[in-house]
């Protein structure tokens, strides 16, 4: 059997098992072999586990710290909606945290909540406000009415 | 030398504070409650017990002033009475 693998959106190859075994793959390294539909990453390769998983990861492949959303976090807790807020900042704290503990899919996942909480904060507050503005205005109406 | 057992991370008490107490002074204890227990998991003990102590000292702080100023109202708005 040989093997394709995808480097950075290169494709290199054919490897043997052997061959591949000496390229340092990932469980993430996409690969194509005849027979695929499309490329699949390592992981999904059972007769590559061996491989995947005995070869240390690549020590130079360190994606970019994702979004902490600290700032915004903290801007929602005191503006907007402290629970949510509150969820947010903790989320955003754990994102830089995280990512020099090396845990890079842990602080994207972090990166991702804290964005979510951020967000339902701030639209809970605009749509609250909404609401109260539009009883405002419908009080106001009212009471000119009476008038 | 303690390298095993998580140090406190002060999050419930940080959290009643920026609610009910002093709510600067609160989210600073929120975040470094935070950064304990994520720099105790990746094996930071030195950081963690770091960031436990700050997580404290500004709880703590918030929380007597949240007192001081409750105190501060209920003296001067019961001497209205």
């Amino acid at each position: 059997m040989e093997y394709y693998i995808s480097k950075n959106n290169d494709k290199e190859g054919p490897f043997t098992l052997e061959e591949l075994a000496a390229q340092h793959i990932t469980p993430d390294t996409l690969i194509w072999t005849v027979g695929y539909k499309e490329w699949k990453p390592a992981k999904d390769i059972p007769e590559l586990a061996d491989i995947v998983f005995s070869t240390p990861p690549e020590p130079s492949q360190q994606p970019p710290m994702p979004k902490t959303w600290l700032v915004e976090s903290i801007l929602v807790t005191l503006f907007c909606c402290l629970p949510f807020g509150i969820v947010g900042i903790i989320n955003a704290v754990k994102v830089d945290t995280l990512y020099y503990g090396g845990k890079y899919e842990e602080s994207q996942y972090r990166s991702d909540q804290a964005k979510k909480w951020t967000l339902w904060g701030f639209f809970v507050c605009l749509g609250c406000g909404l609401i109260y503005l539009f009883f405002l205005f419908c009080a106001f109406l009212t009471g000119f009415y009476f008038f | 030398m303690e390298t095993n057992t998580c140090p406190k991370t002060w999050m419930a008490e940080s959290i009643l504070v920026t609610i009910f107490c002093c709510l600067p002074f609160g989210i600073a204890g929120i975040v470094y409650a935070a950064k304990v227990s994520t720099l105790y998991a990746t094996g930071k003990y030195e950081e963690a017990e770091a960031a436990s102590k700050n997580a404290g000292k500004w709880t703590k702080i918030g929380f007597f002033v949240g007192i001081a100023v409750i105190i501060f109202y209920m003296l001067v708005y019961g001497a209205s009475f």
